[in-house]
């Protein structure tokens, strides 16, 4: 086991880890599938368990085209129909890897996917710093980070700057799955509140 | 040679066995506008997929390319058997989704259009249909499945539902819980309340059973065929069109982007907040659209489909040897021999004496050999003759009163 499938098992692990635990957010639980399931192949991929490089990359790609929005689009608007709604979630993500797919693997334009990803965790950002909301302001500082350390193709004593982006994305999701209950438990006081 | 040119002689040959047949069962299954229509679809929708060299094979081959993730043998019979499970399993979900998502909806509804249900009804296919429905077999092109292979399952998949478009074969016991059979796929047709969005699988019926969407036809209640919302119309275009058209009205009379959104992806049974949904209708008094059909126009209707089938099947052997525009001409001289028929049919203002024109025109141009491919003697006969019968049918058409439209009791 070498460093990048370790940090790659570890955003695997986070990242279905909130998926199983946002019972009540379908496409804060589908985001972190996808971004789980494209973990996983990477894990397989770089210990050699199972290299499907391919299969990793398009993972990766509808990553960064369908899951960071969905994700961004769950915590920004947590009481909007595609955040609480399976079937929406699901026909958002459908249309997102739709226009990714023609997009990036028909016309070659990989920038839309990065685009897509910058835009979802800079709107995460911004929303949690406009409302105060450090839990999500800090999800989404660090899955900026991880972006922009993976752009500039930082390294640093022996780490690949993939390593940053599976660390980074790791701490966002932690953030985001602490945001998610932290509101659980809001909506389950409310009613005695009430 | 493409397969289609195989296939389709066979389903018009299987379509006359099937009237036949029900003919001397004494069962009236079949309606001359209605069989006349679903075949004009059904040849409008053969000519868009030719024309637009068939989306989801050609996005399908780019993504195996990409994107595929295993090579596959395809000398390997499990390759096969894989592809199947897989090809069935995706078709069900884009299937569900066709029904459960407007969009997607308003390209599948033609095939739900007809309120007869027959073989001809298997024919009624939708033009629009390959421009959505490649998403849902992409997971098959990232694991690797050969073109070959994908395009051989999907074609199997497509004749094996052919066959369950009959009210003649009855339920079959064990196989109606295992594969799709004209008694789950009756029910699927069917507006009764049980029949709504269930049976979508293709092959098997097994994913309906797993994923909650399965009913069995029922002995105490008939189904009944068509949609909540009818097409009464006999217009082959507007078929196609009449459910995008109605998403568009939405588009600019709904208020507020998220009710737009909605008219695009909600439920078709959807309406936004403050509009009330449709009443449930009554089965028992739903009355199939239906025109006067004097014995005349039953005989001009099925020689003008003739007519259209011929036309149909030169245009698919020649296709390939034609330029893009004249193809589309070509394509765009079916679709309006359909469209032309179905005004006449609908006793449409001036709709013999289009249709007139029409006959006219396209005989005297094939009569004169001026075509888009040279025409044989033989066949310059054939069109003069069949020209000649056409306008005399229609000359004795002009002379009848006009009927008013009119509507039939339940089957």
């Amino acid at each position: 086991m070498n460093w990048q499938a370790l940090f790659d098992a570890l955003l695997a692990g986070v990242a279905l880890t909130v998926a199983w635990q946002a019972a009540r957010a379908p496409a804060l639980r589908l985001a972190c599938t996808l971004l789980g399931a494209a973990a996983v192949l990477g894990t397989l991929r770089f210990s050699g368990l199972l290299p499907l490089p391919s299969l990793h990359q398009l993972m990766s790609m509808l990553g960064a085209a369908v899951a960071l929005p969905l994700l961004a689009v769950a915590v920004i608007w947590p009481e909007g129909a595609v955040a609480k709604q399976r079937r929406l979630a699901w026909i958002f993500a459908v249309v997102s890897a739709t226009l990714g797919m023609m997009i990036v693997v028909q016309a070659g334009l990989k920038p839309w996917s990065t685009a897509c990803a910058l835009g979802a965790v800079v709107s995460l950002l911004g929303m949690g710093l406009r409302r105060r909301d450090w839990t999500a302001a800090a999800g989404g500082a660090c899955l900026l980070a991880a972006l922009l350390t993976f752009a500039a193709q930082f390294r640093l004593v022996g780490f690949q700057p993939g390593d940053f982006l599976h660390i980074g994305m790791a701490a966002g999701l932690w953030f985001l799955g602490r945001w998610d209950q932290r509101r659980r438990l809001v909506e389950l006081r409310l009613p005695a509140a009430a | 040679m493409p397969p289609i040119l195989y296939a389709v002689p066979v389903f018009m040959a299987l379509l006359l066995v099937e009237v036949l047949a029900s003919r001397w069962m004494g069962r009236a299954v079949y309606r001359v506008h209605d069989a006349v229509t679903s075949v004009n679809i059904g040849f409008i929708s053969e000519a868009v997929r030719s024309l637009v060299k068939l989306v989801t094979v050609i996005f399908y081959a780019l993504f195996v390319e990409r994107v595929g993730t295993f090579q596959f043998d395809t000398r390997q019979p499990w390759v096969w058997v894989l592809a199947f499970f897989m090809y069935d399993f995706l078709y069900y979900w884009a299937h569900r989704a066709g029904h459960e998502v407007r969009l997607l909806w308003a390209a599948h509804v033609v095939h739900h259009s007809s309120e007869d249900f027959n073989l001809s009804t298997a024919l009624r296919q939708s033009s629009t249909n390959q421009l959505f429905y490649w998403v849902f077999y992409v997971p098959m092109a990232v694991v690797g499945i050969p073109v070959s292979v994908f395009v051989t399952v999907a074609l199997l998949s497509a004749i094996y539902q052919f066959w369950v478009h009959t009210q003649l074969v009855p339920k079959l016991g064990w196989v109606d819980r295992i594969f799709v059979t004209p008694s789950n796929h009756r029910c699927h047709h069917g507006r009764n309340d049980y029949c709504i969005d269930v049976n979508y699988g293709a092959t098997l019926i097994i994913w309906d059973r797993i994923f909650g969407t399965y009913a069995q036809e029922r002995d105490n209640e008939p189904v009944v065929y068509g949609l909540l919302k009818p097409l009464r119309s006999w217009n082959p275009v507007w078929a196609n069109l009449t459910n995008y058209a109605g998403i568009w009205q939405g588009l600019r009379y709904t208020p507020g982007w998220k009710n737009k959104l909605m008219e695009v992806f909600a439920t078709p049974a959807w309406t936004p907040d403050g509009v009330p949904r449709a009443a449930p209708i009554d089965i028992s008094r739903v009355e199939r659209f239906e025109t006067p059909t004097p014995k005349w126009q039953q005989i001009y209707a099925l020689t003008a489909c003739a007519t259209g089938f011929v036309l149909f099947m030169h245009w698919l052997s020649v296709t390939n040897s034609l330029s893009v525009p004249m193809r589309a001409c070509y394509g765009a001289l079916i679709a309006l021999n359909a469209y032309c028929l179905s005004r006449m049919f609908a006793g449409r203002r001036y709709g013999v004496q289009v249709e007139a024109l029409r006959a006219l025109l396209m005989f005297g141009a094939l009569a004169s050999g001026q075509w888009f491919c040279a025409v044989p003697a033989a066949a310059q006969i054939a069109a003069a003759v069949m020209g000649f019968a056409s306008l005399a049918l229609l000359a004795k058409a002009l002379g009848e009163p006009v009927e008013p439209l009119r509507q039939m009791g339940p089957a």
